[in-house]
């Protein structure tokens, strides 16, 4: 109980309050299939016997928690059970919370801020798989960045994709960036080396740069990001100073897999996981921290600009589970 | 496609094969490693219980009425039920003298890519005459997508400057009907299938239209919320089939094992790679096949028929029979085989491919490049007759080409060996191996 009146008051303060709003709306749907299910088989089954926790194990895979997530998980529950001699289901749910955030918090204090460059531009390089939503994340943190006052420059890489590079234009005009590109299909590499070759004569604060959606398995695209990294490295030491993998979060275990073929290729410091408002899972988010870690720095819930926030677990957490609190 | 769950279930038939007989004690083992798979595959929970349950049953029930070893009787109840999930028949698109098509999904699922695969397939396949109507007027530059598309494929694209899609359809159908189109498609934005105004949108262009199908865009790595998606746009729309993407991911697509045993929606194309001709046309015996690790022989050869040049393909067998079969017929025998498309997935459709570690290969597309590079670096006559390089001539191929002389050498070295293993063919000191 100690973690939800923690997150209650914490929650209560004047500024806060319309950042939990926009989460609260966003996961509602996550909220709405999860808690009732739960509140419901709290209901079924007053005490913890196998059947219950049977269904429990369906309700958290539904989630898109990843399957070995929810059977240790389950498994660890019903120890603790056994060892404080829990009885009645309506205790064992708090506790069922209070679990989920510990898989995610784990002991370690979380860093999802993004780490800036103090001696020149600031490398954020997006990449994902296909129709994850990059472009249209990138515009998002723009519009954030520039609203913090900062110089904002977009670069088009995603030279593949037919009207990628118009999409970034448009974004831009919209929000008010400079955007570097090349025509289609010319090399990634070469419009990334321009685009931050003007970000530092022209002291841009932060560059933003678009890459092809690619599937993991594909070799050669995987890559053709490592000669991206390069091209970057190369032009200002230590960058880029955050990759930001892209993730649909809809997605079920591939997620996974996802998270864990872009960690060996590239340097990925994080994740930007798109889409939640419309989906009623979002478990991924459990299942890619405990088999990646790897921390999650924003999040998608709404289609609205200001929609796209940086992820705050406790937010997350009680958008999920207010209703039971 | 598919991989991951192939190799899982194989492993499950391999350690029945242990067993004397399936017994209670030894199929709960089994089952359970099913389930896993099929769970950790995305196979929708509920599909996953059914179907576990489903092959336990049978597994006992048909223990003694059969001599067949456990294994066999095993992998047969799998196929039978695998098969019994994805509908046995093949579900063909619509082909009518004038067909309007229209294409609904989330956003990002890949419908505008698809629609572009469509228009290519219909030409080829059923020789139609194909235009498309770009009704996404709300993500940026999804006009200019598809715009772009079809200037790459030579097919016309309908847009005008509108901010009602119901309108662009109208106007775009009569226009079709009006210049002789009889192939239509019709390219929506995506949307979330709680979105209620959206949803009314779409219902808005079918009602004024009247597509002959409707077919839902389902990116393959879609997880447990795809029963969601799919009876949320179902429930609104008549949807008639739907469409795969990214299947050449290594997504263990348990979408596609759930979609139609759930809400009745047949599966018609998959997505299998990002170039313009990478969609088939689903079939669920094939599919299984490939699930159990048998191979999919028959998409091989059709996809073989398809591209490759039958006249040339016969001169190059008569000139491999006669022995005089040049660096010149290999150059020719390796454009026809880049025309199949990337090598590791016509590797995936060799039966048995996991078992010899050929489902995880990957051929970088370069190789073939380099050593097309090295034969376009020779002359004709280095060509016809590669004895006569010698060491000046391999230096100029290997700066000609921008590769080494030791890649030279290489790609001299194994020409040679195929030939004197061809010769050992035709003298008949070897028997072909089919």
């Amino acid at each position: 109980m100690g973690l939800f009146n923690k997150l209650k008051e914490m929650l209560k303060k004047e500024e806060e309050i319309k950042e939990v709003e926009i989460y609260d709306k966003g996961l509602e749907k996550t909220r709405n299939d999860f808690t009732s299910k739960l509140n419901i088989l709290t209901k079924k089954y007053k005490s913890a016997t196998s059947e219950y926790f049977e269904e429990l194990e369906e309700i958290l895979i539904m989630a898109d928690i990843g399957v070995n997530t929810v059977m240790e998980f389950i498994d660890r529950l019903k120890l603790r059970v056994k060892k404080e001699n829990i009885k009645d289901t309506n205790e064992l749910k708090e506790i069922i919370v209070d679990e989920l955030f510990i898989i995610y918090v784990e002991d370690e204090v979380l860093t999802n801020k993004i780490k800036y460059n103090d001696s020149g531009p600031t490398v954020i390089l997006f990449i994902g798989v296909n129709g994850v939503g990059k472009t249209t994340t990138i515009a998002k943190i723009a519009h954030k960045l520039i609203n913090e006052n900062k110089k904002v420059l977009m670069v088009a890489g995603d030279t593949f994709r037919a009207g990628a590079i118009e999409q970034l234009q448009e974004w831009g005009k919209k929000v008010g960036s400079e955007v570097v590109s090349m025509e289609e299909n010319s090399d990634p590499s070469a419009v990334i080396y321009n685009g931050i070759t003007k970000a530092k004569e022209e002291n841009y604060d932060v560059v933003l740069v678009d890459t092809a959606g690619r599937l993991q398995n594909k070799v050669n695209l995987m890559k053709e990001l490592e000669k991206i990294n390069k091209v970057i490295n190369n032009l200002i030491e230590g960058a880029p100073h955050e990759t930001l993998l892209v993730i649909d979060a809809t997605t079920g275990q591939n997620g996974i897999s996802q998270a864990k073929s872009f960690k060996d290729i590239t340097n990925v410091t994080g994740i930007v996981l798109t889409k939640l408002d419309g989906t009623a899972k979002g478990g991924i988010v459990l299942a890619i921290k405990e088999s990646v870690d790897m921390p999650v720095k924003y999040v998608g819930l709404g289609e609205k600009m200001d929609d796209l926030r940086a992820f705050d677990i406790e937010k997350y957490i009680y958008g999920l589970f207010k209703d039971m609190m | 496609m598919f991989e991951n769950l192939s190799e899982r279930l194989q492993k499950a038939v391999k350690n029945i094969r242990g067993y004397g007989r399936i017994s209670e004690d030894n199929i709960s083992e089994i089952v359970r490693e099913v389930r896993l798979a099929l769970l950790e595959a995305d196979v929708n929970y509920k599909v996953v219980k059914e179907f576990t349950n489903k092959v336990k049953e049978s597994a006992l029930g048909e223990e003694v009425a059969t001599s067949l070893k456990p294994s066999e009787v095993f992998l047969k109840i799998l196929k039978d039920e695998l098969l019994e999930l994805l509908g046995s028949e093949k579900n063909e698109l619509v082909n009518n003298p004038f067909n309007i098509v229209m294409l609904v999904g989330l956003q990002g699922s890949g419908k505008t890519t698809t629609v572009g695969k469509l228009g290519n397939f219909v030409r080829k396949k059923f020789k139609k005459n194909p235009m498309f109507i770009a009704c996404d007027i709300y993500r940026p530059a999804a006009i200019d997508q598809l715009k772009q598309l079809g200037k790459e494929l030579g097919i016309h694209v309908y847009s005008q400057d509108s901010k009602n899609p119901v309108d662009i359809a109208v106007n775009g159908i009569k226009y079709a009907k009006e210049n002789g189109y009889d192939y239509i498609f019709i390219d929506t934005a995506g949307r979330l299938h709680i979105d209620d105004n959206l949803m009314d949108e779409l219902d808005g262009i079918k009602t004024s239209v009247n597509p002959d199908e409707i077919l839902l865009v389902i990116d393959a790595m879609i997880g447990q919320d795809a029963i969601n998606v799919i009876d949320g746009f179902n429930s609104k729309l008549p949807i008639s089939g739907s469409i795969l993407t990214k299947m050449d991911g290594d997504t263990k697509g348990g979408v596609a094992l759930s979609v139609r045993h759930l809400t009745n929606v047949p599966i018609k194309f998959v997505g299998t790679s990002e170039k313009l001709d990478g969609i088939t046309d689903f079939d669920p015996n094939r599919m299984v096949g490939r699930i159990l690790g048998e191979g999919d022989i028959l998409s091989l050869i059709e996809k073989a028929e398809e591209v490759i040049d039958q006249d040339e393909a016969k001169e190059a067998a008569r000139k491999l029979n006669k022995g005089n079969f040049d660096l010149e017929d290999f150059l020719g025998q390796l454009k026809q085989i880049k025309k199949l498309g990337p090598l590791e997935n016509i590797l995936k459709m060799m039966p048995g491919a996991s078992k010899m570690g050929l489902n995880n290969i990957n051929v970088d597309p370069k190789q073939l490049a380099r050593i097309e590079a090295i034969i376009l670096s020779m002359t004709k006559k280095e060509r016809k007759n590669p004895a006569i390089i010698k060491a000046s001539r391999k230096q100029r191929i290997a700066m000609g080409s921008g590769t080494s002389v030791q890649e030279v050498n290489r790609l001299l070295n194994q020409f040679e060996q195929m030939k004197k293993m061809m010769k050992m063919f035709k003298n008949g000191n070897m028997k072909l191996p089919f």
